[in-house]
């Protein structure tokens, strides 16, 4: 075959131009987010690595010396720690949108808060956290988020997902994590066209899509029973409120495993919630504060 | 896979690779390797229907050459071509016909006598029909000779590039560039590109971004104004051509990069100062098969009745067209508006040039525009009828809120803005391309830095605006 080197090269040189162009464009007019990048602790615990910023929905992200991206008072007498997945970590407002700020607001900084937010947490890794974190933050209150999915998401005899931390019912040993996919993730994160058209929808790459219904949790009821027997055993819950949706399917069983008066139950409208996200928006953020406020402002005047 | 996805790129690079390492001799048969995995890819068992169609028009047209008494080749030419055209009717209009049997016997739906998945219309089976006609009618009609070799009808009839949406290309030429033409050409490869990158532009920028716009307003025709409607309905036709348009130039170009030339399909149509000047330029691939296939032998047939033959001949064909696009009221409208547009242009063709002559009409530029600014208005008037809307009822209901709901615009102007922008931006090409071809070139420019820059910009307006998201194309229905 005649190969036509000089056109060859052109047309190298040219792809090279277009993707350096493109690759600009993106960033210069920030139509990609940044992620941050994680790592494990000897605990398989995740958290962020730290001294990161980025953008998110245009707002400014900044890894904090502990690993996450809310707010960080250690050395307040009326100490609150705030865990949860994505919906505490709330990347895509600005921090001022955090449940953390809100709440410092409305109590009149009586309390501060430290927030321990990581998209992906499971129940039981927020139970590690509450763990690691009550030495060092001394919370006279723990307010541990429970999101759809979160109870199952903890037992690796439901579904083994080793990019989360789980327990074994079984062995009631927590399991080993590892971070899924670090090289590709690297790639697609710091290569921002690539990531631009992955979020596009261009790339029909489904990572993980993890999804509950009322079957699944019908068959699991046993599995989750244990699950809470194991949790109230190993971990101390005296200082610890559950946040969590009343539309979550595992709702009752929640409710039988725990003491109602552990849990602040909260029902969302469609306007709390980021356009085309599933997470809340500063409205939601808002009003969800207002329901631990009131909760806490109960336990302080009894 | 659609030739915008990110699986089509993979399978054209897998294929350019292996295709440009073995000997120009294998190439066609790999090409029809790839064809039929292609084409499987939708559903393994359509590719029967490919085979069945391939080896049907195979046999008829070795056929046609072995009879020599014209009555029995018109006959078996008959029967060859009910047989090619089977599936395509059975597809289309057997379910159809038997929810009108069934309505009319007031059975439920749940008797139907096949199930729905045996229903659903093999995507591009329209394109590939129409090519092997075309096949068995030119052999028949002694313009070409048959083929002998079985897979290289396969080939024709199955050629990815064209196989889901045309253009529908002629059996002569495709034969003799499969046989003689596949060899690497950089010059063909670079059209090839070009065709890609505009086909790229016009698909996932401007019809993709129109089909967001206007999908929800077509949707929800009870609660948008008229005005509303009338701007969607006057916006609609660039979504087609976009879709269409831009999904021939992406036919043309990936068949330019192997070495197969394709014919344009759609050449500046929004510049077209009469409606018979507009099917002259608009969907060229079909409606020069409609011509040679369907208008020229009814013209023959009512050769005898003059203008009037020339009428009815232009009715008919058009009423075919419509009921090919969908058996339904609104579409034989659509195709008699056409019909009775192209007859009154017909009529008054000679009248019409003696005033442009008289007043120097024929080459003023700002006389053309208004012209085309009519035929435009003309073709998305016809839409209502030939486009989104599935009743008569709806299509009614369409006419009379444009006409008599007064409640204002509803609609985001930004991203009407950014619409506008885009369909500026193609105007403006197409119309220095139309009367000024040989100022401001941008692809063809001789500069490097103006050729690459346009590129550039091109690709970039894809990267940044492209809708990646929608996989269909709105021709892969019919």
């Amino acid at each position: 075959m005649k190969i036509n080197s000089k056109f060859f090269k052109k047309l190298f040189f040219f792809t090279l131009i277009s993707f350096i162009s493109i690759e600009y464009s993106i960033r210069i007019f920030k139509l990609t987010n940044d992620i941050p990048q994680r790592e494990i602790d000897e605990n398989g615990l995740q958290t962020y690595v730290v001294n990161q910023t980025g953008y998110f929905n245009n707002n400014l992200w900044k890894v904090n010396e502990y690993g996450f991206i809310g707010l960080k008072d250690v050395n307040h007498d009326n100490q609150i720690l705030i865990i949860g997945d994505s919906m505490i970590e709330n990347i895509m407002n600005p921090i001022e949108c955090n449940l953390g700020y809100y709440i410092k607001n409305q109590m009149k900084e009586k309390y501060g808060v430290f927030e321990i937010g990581r998209s992906g947490m499971t129940l039981i890794e927020a139970m590690e956290f509450k763990k690691k974190y009550e030495t060092i933050i001394k919370p006279k209150k723990i307010i541990v988020f429970i999101n759809e999915n979160d109870v199952e998401e903890s037992i690796s005899e439901i579904s083994r997902l080793s990019d989360r931390l789980q327990i074994s019912i079984n062995s009631g040993d927590l399991e080993k994590v590892k971070i899924k996919y670090p090289v590709l993730k690297k790639i697609l994160y710091n290569i921002k066209t690539i990531y631009y058209l992955y979020i596009k929808g261009y790339f029909s790459v489904n990572f993980l899509n993890f999804q509950t219904n009322k079957k699944v949790m019908e068959t699991n009821y046993g599995k989750l029973e244990k699950f809470f027997t194991i949790l109230k055993l190993n971990y101390d819950l005296e200082k610890v409120t559950f946040l969590i949706n009343s539309n979550d399917p595992n709702i009752e069983l929640i409710e039988s495993a725990l003491k109602k008066n552990k849990l602040i139950k909260f029902k969302t409208l469609e306007n709390w919630f980021v356009k085309g996200d599933g997470h809340w928006n500063c409205l939601g953020h808002k009003n969800i504060s207002n329901l631990i406020v009131e909760r806490l402002n109960n336990i302080y005047i009894n | 896979m659609v030739f915008t996805s990110f699986e089509f790129i993979i399978f054209f690079l897998s294929l350019s690779i292996f295709y440009f390492s073995i000997s120009i001799k294998y190439r066609w048969k790999l090409l029809l390797i790839y064809s039929l995995f292609f084409y499987g890819l939708i559903k393994p068992i359509f590719i029967l229907i490919l085979l069945f169609i391939s080896i049907i028009i195979y046999l008829g047209s070795i056929l046609f050459e072995k009879i020599n008494y014209e009555k029995y080749k018109f006959y078996s030419f008959i029967i060859i071509l009910l047989i090619t055209i089977a599936p395509l009717l059975f597809f289309k209009y057997f379910n159809l016909i038997n929810q009108y049997i069934l309505t009319f016997f007031e059975r439920p739906p749940s008797k139907n006598i096949l199930s729905n998945s045996w229903l659903i219309l093999p995507i591009g089976i329209s394109y590939y029909t129409f090519m092997a006609v075309g096949y068995i009618t030119d052999v028949y009609n002694e313009k070409i000779k048959a083929e002998k070799n079985l897979f290289m009808v396969m080939l024709f009839i199955s050629f990815f590039p064209l196989v889901m949406s045309g253009p529908i290309e002629r059996a002569e030429k495709m034969f003799d560039q499969f046989r003689n033409n596949l060899f690497f050409d950089h010059k063909k490869v670079i059209y090839g590109f070009q065709m890609i990158l505009w086909g790229m532009f016009l698909k996932l920028v401007l019809a993709d971004n129109l089909s967001l716009f206007l999908n929800p307003i077509f949707e929800n025709i009870n609660y948008s104004s008229g005005k509303t409607i009338l701007l969607a309905i006057s916006l609609y036709p660039f979504q087609i051509y976009g879709d269409l348009g831009g999904y021939s130039l992406l036919a043309i170009g990936f068949s330019s990069i192997l070495g197969v030339h394709i014919r344009i399909n759609f050449k500046r149509p929004f510049f077209s100062t009469s409606m018979s000047n507009f099917w002259r330029r608009w969907h060229i691939s079909l409606i020069s098969w409609i011509t040679d296939y369907i208008y020229t032998p009814i013209t023959f047939f009512l050769r005898k009745n003059g203008l009037f033959g020339i009428i009815l001949s232009l009715l008919l064909t058009f009423l075919i067209a419509g009921l090919w696009h969908d058996a339904t009221i609104p579409f034989v409208i659509w195709g008699l508006i056409q019909g009775i547009v192209l007859s009154f242009e017909a009529i008054t063709k000679s009248s019409r040039l003696k005033i442009f002559n008289k007043n120097s009409l024929n080459n003023n530029i700002f006389f053309k525009v208004c012209c085309s600014i009519f035929v435009y208005f003309i073709f998305s008037f016809s839409l209502i009828f030939g486009g989104p809307f599935e009743s008569l009822n709806e299509c009614l209901f369409v006419i009379e809120k444009i006409f008599f709901n007064n409640d204002s615009f509803s609609y985001n102007k930004t991203e009407l803005l950014k619409l506008i922008i885009l369909i500026l931006i193609v105007l403006f090409l197409e119309f220095k391309q139309e009367y000024y071809p040989e100022k401001l070139k941008l692809f063809r420019n001789k500069n490097i830095l103006i050729r690459w820059i346009s590129y550039l910009s091109i690709i970039l307006f894809i990267v940044l605006l492209g809708v990646f998201s929608n996989d269909n194309f709105i021709y892969f229905q019919f």
